[in-house]
């Protein structure tokens, strides 16, 4: 093969599909850095399938002279534009969101519910949501997650889950882990012909409470 | 566990089958086990449906990745390896320059080996983690096509990665 000349692009022959292979295995922090270095680079971070978003690493870097009210709102819109760059052609393949407030106002619940919501039109493969930090209340689950027809694998931290709904509405599901969440009492009388429909798949089920994990495996 | 009926079962199968895979681009040829081969999804389906004739041509991949290929299929296909012996090994073949790194991982992609494809991806992303930008650009020899002002606006727009840089 010729020898590569210097500064040259070394990506330029690389599929789009491959350099986003190679991104994943970047922290959240790294991929963002990549949008700017080129304008290719811009355009491959922001069709780039994996979205990873921390509110707490968001809200650190905004100047602290905004208000609560604004650093919301810009997380808020933050969050939506990653989602909806038009950019992005393919599927979703992860969803991840860390929201650190304590509380979660009705509007909090409206943007997260419609962030989900368009991250399951997008055909998102594995969704992990974290709201560890809200202490008065569990976050519930948008509908639409009930009916997420491609995703295998669901991580809720402090969700409020309807665990049989979930199983029936999902085909693709192969592993849920639920820590400090709502609804894993359901699962205890998980009715076993329910478990006759699917045959042949393995369901993960784990329950983290207080660093004790409980996780119980279910061929359903 | 083999039983010993089965052995002698194995030995009356034909000689251990090799495949010839010959690099299109310096048309370096390689004669590798068929079990080792097969490794490649891509070699597999090729097989598989009669479509591989004595010499597979291997479009696209030099010789030198190719032997890096073969080196990682032989590796993994010692089935008495150990967990531990290999992923030394695999570090070994992946202590490259960037160059050798990319033609790999487009190597790996191609002929569809998903254990060489992780190792090297991971490798190029760790050879860029945590580093400025300025030298990220540098190691991937990408030229910068942005004005200072648009520059600027991305940066802004992403302003909490970029915490702690210059």
């Amino acid at each position: 093969m010729a020898q590569p000349v210097p500064n040259r692009d070394r990506f330029l022959d690389v599929p789009e599909p491959v350099i986003h292979h190679i991104m994943s295995f970047l922290p959240p922090k790294d991929v963002t850095c990549i949008s700017v270095l080129s304008k290719t680079w811009l355009r491959l971070r922001n069709s780039f399938p994996i979205i990873d978003i921390s509110q707490a690493t968001f809200l650190r870097a905004l100047p602290d002279a905004l208000s609560f009210n604004e650093k919301r709102e810009l997380f808020s819109d933050h969050l939506l534009n990653t989602i909806q760059r038009p950019e992005r052609r393919t599927n979703i393949h992860k969803f991840k969101l860390q929201v650190n407030l304590v509380g979660l106002s009705e509007l909090d619940q409206e943007v997260y519910h419609r962030a989900i919501e368009l991250v399951v039109e997008r055909n998102v493969e594995r969704i992990e949501l974290d709201f560890f930090h809200i202490k008065d209340k569990f976050f519930d689950l948008p509908t639409c997650v009930y009916s997420a027809k491609l995703a295998t694998s669901l991580v809720l931290n402090r969700c409020n889950v309807k665990v049989e709904e979930l199983l029936l509405g999902c085909p693709l599901i192969e592993e849920l882990v639920l820590r400090d969440a709502k609804g894993l009492e359901q699962v205890k009388n998980f009715k076993p012909e329910t478990r006759e429909t699917r045959v042949g798949r393995l369901l993960r089920i784990a329950e983290r409470r207080c660093g004790h994990v409980q996780s119980s495996i279910f061929s359903i | 566990m083999a039983s010993a009926p089965e052995n002698e079962k194995n030995a009356s199968a034909p000689e251990k089958k090799t495949l010839t895979l010959k690099s299109m681009i310096n048309n370096e040829e390689f004669v590798v086990d068929e079990h080792v081969a097969l490794q490649s999804v891509t070699i597999k389906n090729m097989v598989d449906s009669d479509c591989a004739g004595d010499v597979i041509p291997v479009p696209t991949i030099s010789g030198e990745i190719l032997a890096l290929v073969i080196e990682y299929c032989k590796n993994h296909a010692n089935p008495s390896a150990s967990e531990d012996d290999l992923k030394k090994a695999d570090a070994g073949i992946v202590a490259k320059d960037i160059y050798t790194l990319i033609d790999l991982v487009l190597a790996a992609n191609f002929l569809d080996i998903k254990g060489l494809l992780e190792v090297t991806s991971q490798k190029i992303a760790d050879s860029i983690k945590d580093l400025p930008h300025q030298d990220v650009r540098e190691i991937f020899g990408v030229e910068n096509d942005y004005t200072p002002e648009e520059e600027a606006a991305v940066r802004a727009e992403h302003d909490w990665a970029f915490e702690g840089f210059p």
